[in-house]
């Protein structure tokens, strides 16, 4: 069993295996940088529950494909209870914590929130100037236009 | 999460860093990037960039979400205003119109451009009939590439019927267009060309069968298959012709008895029609027989690919009105229908529902294939802007000599999309034949064209229609 430690020093223990989900905690682990528990200042409590739970739910390498549909459903549930804050914090964790399989699953996420937005829609969300020029951006507009049907 | 506001995702993303947030523009359907292009110039960099569109297409084949990219794909009816006509992408209910704005100055005299393959996004275009010019384009990254003229020996007499096929090796890495060339039988000449040499070579293969289609819209296991007729050993049995885009080799399957006439009949074997498609990943053929109110649609899949003994009948369907033509059938199993009057219909296999889409304008000349939208670059492509297009010339073998080609070859396509039955008829029964044939031997010209028959041949015709035999005098 392993310790890990969020920022605000809160514990869980979980099994080593659901632990190696993480490439970072796998590496440090191996790398024999492990005393007690590990700190993981970059995460919050909140969220490091979150993430066990997904790890736990994953950990299972079994290829059935029974198994392969559960494992969707899971992750359509698990996606489905998320705010926004606690989304953003989730992605921020699987790319701190090395998790590939969390980190497509948010990212594709926000990428279908996203997909269907315009793109003056898109700058909003982003924060982004836009420096086209009028011409420039009714050229690029005119490149692809049949995209924007 | 469907309903997020943009408040709300902005409170998400606002704070991701770049690596992430080009993370996530890489799980995009295609057309999203595409509009995003236009957001500002680092994100048209970024979009454009090698680096982003092979990790975008990485996550769109790995991760199960590319139904958006998905559609059917066919040529569009063409009027004489836009020459180069254009394509059609058909996905649920959307249509959206794609033109080919390639201004290739010999397009301007001759017949337009048409859909004979795609794979992974790449769109194979050639020119009707023979494909004198052949082109590998991307509608989405708008890069184009001119086949080569291939450097084969070619035998004296012209072509009369080529068939393409386009489409990957992943052993090779290399995207390939097969062609088979068809000149007076039995004489034909098989011929890959390879993107990463952009090269053709000649391949030596037995050719026994005759294609129906031009180009071949049923990929399936890293094979083409077409629909064919055997002549020489496989004489006039229907067969189903696989080509193989590694090992570069023709197979057979045969298809299943259709049991909708007598097979060995040969007047049922003409009547019925039957297309091959891929539904749920398993090869399967419709057929259809009877005429009318009668005609009946049988689906038969091949449960294990290769065994012949696998084919079962999947279902039958009868559609109330009539119906042209089973055009192929999309990921969901839902095979597209076009109706008599040009109407297309989604005919869901499952269900047994039909839904209606409207006129969607597709050229006689064109199938439908099942495209999956990508950014993939073409190794050596081109961008028209930047590009002579005057240097885009037609392979001249491939450009019919004969002034009359092309309407011999018109009256042909035509015969094949009347409802008509063609019945063969012995020399002593065909009296319009005798007589066209003394006229043909008798005139001056390589080609006579007449416009109105005369007397002498109508009262023949009728004479043959009432079955009255006579004697062949020379």
């Amino acid at each position: 069993m392993i310790v890990l430690q969020s920022s605000d020093k809160e514990t869980f223990e979980v099994e080593e295996a659901v632990a190696m989900e993480s490439q970072t905690i796998k590496h440090m682990i191996e790398d024999d940088c492990v005393d007690t528990s590990i700190p993981l200042p970059n995460v919050t409590s909140k969220t490091l529950a979150k993430v066990i739970v997904y790890c736990k739910k994953h950990v299972v390498k079994d290829k059935t494909c029974d198994h392969e549909e559960e494992l969707k459903k899971f992750d359509v549930e698990f996606m489905k209870g998320l705010d926004q804050d606690t989304l953003f914090d989730l992605i921020l964790a699987a790319n701190y914590l090395n998790i590939k399989s969390l980190l497509d699953l948010t990212c594709q996420t926000v990428a279908d929130m996203i997909k269907d937005k315009s793109p003056e829609e898109i700058r909003k969300i982003f924060n982004i100037k836009n420096d086209f020029t009028p011409e420039e951006e009714d050229a690029v507009r005119q490149e692809n236009a049949w995209a924007f049907e | 999460m469907s309903t997020t506001t943009t408040d709300e995702i902005e409170s998400i993303v606002r704070d991701l860093p770049r690596d992430i947030i080009i993370d996530i523009l890489t799980r995009l359907p295609v057309r999203s990037v595409l509009r995003f292009k236009s957001v500002c110039r680092s994100w048209y960099v970024i979009l454009s960039n090698p680096n982003f569109t092979s990790k975008h297409f990485k996550n769109r084949t790995i991760l199960n979400n590319r139904h958006e990219d998905r559609c059917f794909l066919f040529t569009r009816n063409y009027s004489d205003d836009d020459i180069i006509n254009g394509i059609t992408f058909l996905s649920n209910d959307k249509a959206i119109n794609v033109p080919i704005k390639l201004e290739i100055p010999f397009l301007r005299k001759s017949k337009p451009l048409r859909v004979s393959g795609t794979c992974n996004g790449l769109v194979c275009l050639s020119i009707l009939p023979l494909g004198s010019i052949i082109l590998l384009w991307n509608p989405a990254t708008r890069e184009f590439k001119d086949l080569p003229i291939a450097k084969i020996p070619r035998p004296k007499q012209g072509p009369i019927k080529v068939a393409l096929g386009f489409g990957f090796d992943p052993v090779a890495d290399d995207y390939k267009v097969l062609r088979i060339v068809y000149y007076c039988y039995p004489l034909n000449q098989v011929e890959v060309y390879s993107l990463r040499s952009n090269t053709w070579r000649e391949i030596k293969r037995t050719v026994q069968f005759l294609i129906f289609e031009s180009g071949c819209n049923v990929y399936l296991k890293g094979r083409f298959h077409w629909s064919a007729i055997g002549f020489g050993t496989m004489n006039g049995r229907k067969l189903i012709v696989s080509f193989d885009m590694g090992d570069e080799n023709f197979r057979y399957i045969m298809p299943p008895n259709f049991g909708l006439g007598d097979d060995d009949n040969y007047e049922d074997v003409v009547k019925v029609r039957w297309t091959s498609m891929v539904l749920n990943e398993s090869l399967a053929v419709v057929a259809c027989g009877g005429n009318g109110p009668n005609k009946k649609f049988d689906v038969w899949v091949m449960n294990e690919y290769g065994v012949a003994g696998s084919w079962t009948k999947y279902m039958s369907f009868r559609l109330n009105t009539r119906i042209d033509r089973t055009l192929g059938c999309g990921e969901d199993g839902k095979i597209l229908i076009e109706m008599d009057t040009s109407k297309v219909v989604s005919f869901d296999t499952a269900t047994q529902t039909m839904k209606e889409l409207g006129d969607q304008n597709i050229a006689c000349f064109s199938e439908v294939f099942n495209h999956m939208e990508s950014l993939l670059p073409i190794r050596g492509g081109k961008n028209a802007e930047d590009t002579n297009l005057c240097e885009v010339r037609p392979d001249p073998f491939f450009v019919h000599n004969h002034p009359d080609k092309i309407l011999i070859m018109d009256s042909g396509k035509m015969i094949e999309e009347l409802d008509a039955d063609i019945i063969h008829a012995l020399h002593e029964g065909n009296q319009c034949e005798d007589i066209l044939s003394k006229m043909g031997i008798n005139q001056g010209e390589q080609s006579m064209k007449i416009v109105i028959p005369p007397t002498n041949i109508l009262d023949a015709l009728k004479e043959d229609m009432t079955g009255i035999a006579f004697l062949r005098s020379f």
